[in-house]
Order: C-alpha cells, then structure tokens, then sequence
C-alpha cells in the first residue's frame, strides 16, 4: 500500500468517525439537556423565596450510586431506581405569595413535552392556572423511556422530568421510602382527569 | 649554523651546529643537577603546615546527606510521600462529592415522590368531586 492509499484510507476512517459522531451527539444531547427552559428557571429561582434544583447526568447518577450505601432502605431503593435513568432534573419553587409565575410560564414548560413521543397522562386544570397539574410520559415502542411531572399550587411550583427507562413498579418505589407516604401510584396511573 | 635559504636537512651534518649542540647540553646538565635543600627549609615548611587550620571530618548528618544512596532514598520517600498525600486528598474531596451526589439523589427522589403524591391527592379531589356532582 502506497503513502498516498495509507493518507486516503486514514482520510475516509476520520470522516466516517466524525460522520457518526455527529449522528449520535443529538441523541446523547438529548438526554444531557435539560428540559427545562433556562431562561424560566432562572426567573421563578429569583421570585422564589424556597428553591430546591436538582440537576443530575447519567454520569453523575453513576457517581453518586457508588456512595449509596447498600444497608440503607433508601439507598438501595435509590439504587434500583437510578440503575436505568439518563438523568433526573427537579425544579422546586416555594413562593411567599401567590401570582408569582403565570399560565403563560406553565404554557412554556408544557410546549417542551408536545413532541410525538410525550403522550399526557395526567391534566388537572384550575381556572387561575395555579392547582395545574401535569404528567407526561414518553413512550418509546412500549417502554416508558421519560415522565414529566408539573405540579403548580397558588405558593409552590414543581417540577420534575425523569429520563430513562421507568417502570410502573419503579414509581411505586418512590412511595413508602424517602419519608414519602405510600401513594399505589399503580392504580393513579391509569386516572385521567380534566 | 642554518643559512636563509637553505633546508636544514639538506646539510651534510643534518642541519645541528656542533657548537649550539655542546652548549646546549652543558646548560641542560647543569640545570638538572641536584642541588640541596636551603638549610632549614623543611622545617620552614613543617612549621607553616602545623600552623594551616585543621580539616576535621564533617558531622555525622552532613556526611549522611552526602551519600548519594541517602540523598536517594530521601527523594524517593519525598515524592512518596507527595503521591500518598496527594492520593488520600482526592480520595477524601472525592468521597465528599460523592456524598453530596448520593443526598441529591435522595432529595431528588423525595422531591419527585412527594410530588407525585400531590398529583394523586389533586387526581382522586377531582375524581370525589366529580362523582359528587354527579
């Protein structure tokens, strides 16, 4: 093989590389970007007078499941339910008054989850836009691969989007642990209301 | 004598003068002839000897730094010690991060559960008040 058959081979090798890389960066962008729209975040995060933001990768669920301790009940819960999530993104506001985000702000948020893929499975409308609740859940052929929760309250907004593989037995798990009371999430999760 | 002009190798006695060579070898014997000390010069130099300061042996520390094995071992445990110190700070800014990693999953999850107990709460209110209408 000549230099210049060696140059072209090695030419071909890095564009094919470089092809393939930048097919598969949207898909893994995907899962690292938060849904969140920043701009948002950062105004309820001022008006709030109680923030709780959450922002974890894959990479950094990984890490932190080293440190779960495998003799606690919530560790290990934690553990099980973090093995197949991409990431986990929690928006917490807490308000002093009420009238502190608007239907448009909750309009924004929910754009972000009209995509083919996100199917709502729960919708609780309030006249003033301020008892909203919303659950997305994204389906991939018959795996849920993503949830969205929005739950708004006159003082309280929260926000919560899971990706990954969820299972309805995963959600269930959330109940009774974490100092959460026990929810047989298994039954709500068929309940739509409007 | 050498004449201008002329190689020296080109004269019948090669090129030497006789004469230059005889005086030559006289002042050479003479120079190296032995000749005696000047009286009392040894003593001259004994005495300035004993009166030059006294080299004594460096202290044991210095003479132990000196040795190259020592002067080895010495960096070789410094940059062990660098390496284990340094080792031991990751492990510990490691486990704090991965301790603070392991209670945002907590909250993480705490938040997300209670969360969707409010939607459970808001879902079966809705539910109870819609039968009641009813």
């Amino acid at each position: 093989m000549t230099r210049m058959q060696r140059w072209t081979a090695a030419c071909r090798t890095g564009a094919l590389l470089g092809c393939g890389l930048l097919l598969t960066l949207p898909a893994v962008a995907q899962d690292l970007q938060p849904n969140f729209p920043v701009e948002l975040d950062k105004k309820l995060a001022a008006r709030a007078s109680d923030v709780n933001e959450v922002t974890m990768n894959k990479t950094m669920l990984k890490f932190a499941s080293q440190f779960l301790d495998s003799k606690d009940k919530d560790d290990v819960q934690a553990q099980r339910l973090i093995q197949n999530l991409n990431a986990i993104y929690v928006r917490s506001y807490e308000f002093s008054e009420p009238g502190q985000y608007t239907p448009e702000d909750l309009k924004t948020i929910r754009q972000q989850f009209l995509g083919p893929d996100w199917n709502p499975m729960v919708k609780v409308r309030s006249k003033k836009g301020e008892g909203d609740t919303d659950v997305y859940v994204k389906m991939v052929g018959n795996e849920v691969k993503g949830m969205f929760v929005l739950d708004a309250e006159p003082k309280e907004l929260d926000m919560v989007y899971i990706s990954g593989s969820i299972r309805p037995e995963d959600l269930k798990q959330l109940s009774g642990n974490f100092g959460v009371p026990n929810l047989n999430l298994q039954k709500s999760s068929t309940k739509e209301s409007k | 004598m050498v004449e201008f002009g002329r190689e020296p190798h080109d004269s019948e006695n090669d090129g030497f003068d006789p004469e230059l060579e005889a005086m030559f070898e006289q002042e050479l014997r003479t120079s190296l002839q032995a000749r005696p000390a000047p009286e009392g010069f040894v003593d001259r130099v004994l005495t300035r000897m004993d009166a030059l300061p006294h080299h004594e042996p460096a202290p044991w520390p210095v003479r132990t730094i000196r040795n190259p094995l020592v002067r080895g071992a010495i960096a070789a445990t410094l940059l062990l010690s660098v390496g284990v110190g340094g080792y031991f700070e990751h492990q510990r800014e490691r486990q704090i991060a991965g301790e603070h990693a392991r209670q945002q999953v907590l909250l993480a999850l705490r938040i997300t559960g209670s969360t969707l107990q409010d939607v459970r709460n808001k879902v079966d209110g809705n539910n109870a008040s819609q039968q009641d209408a009813n």
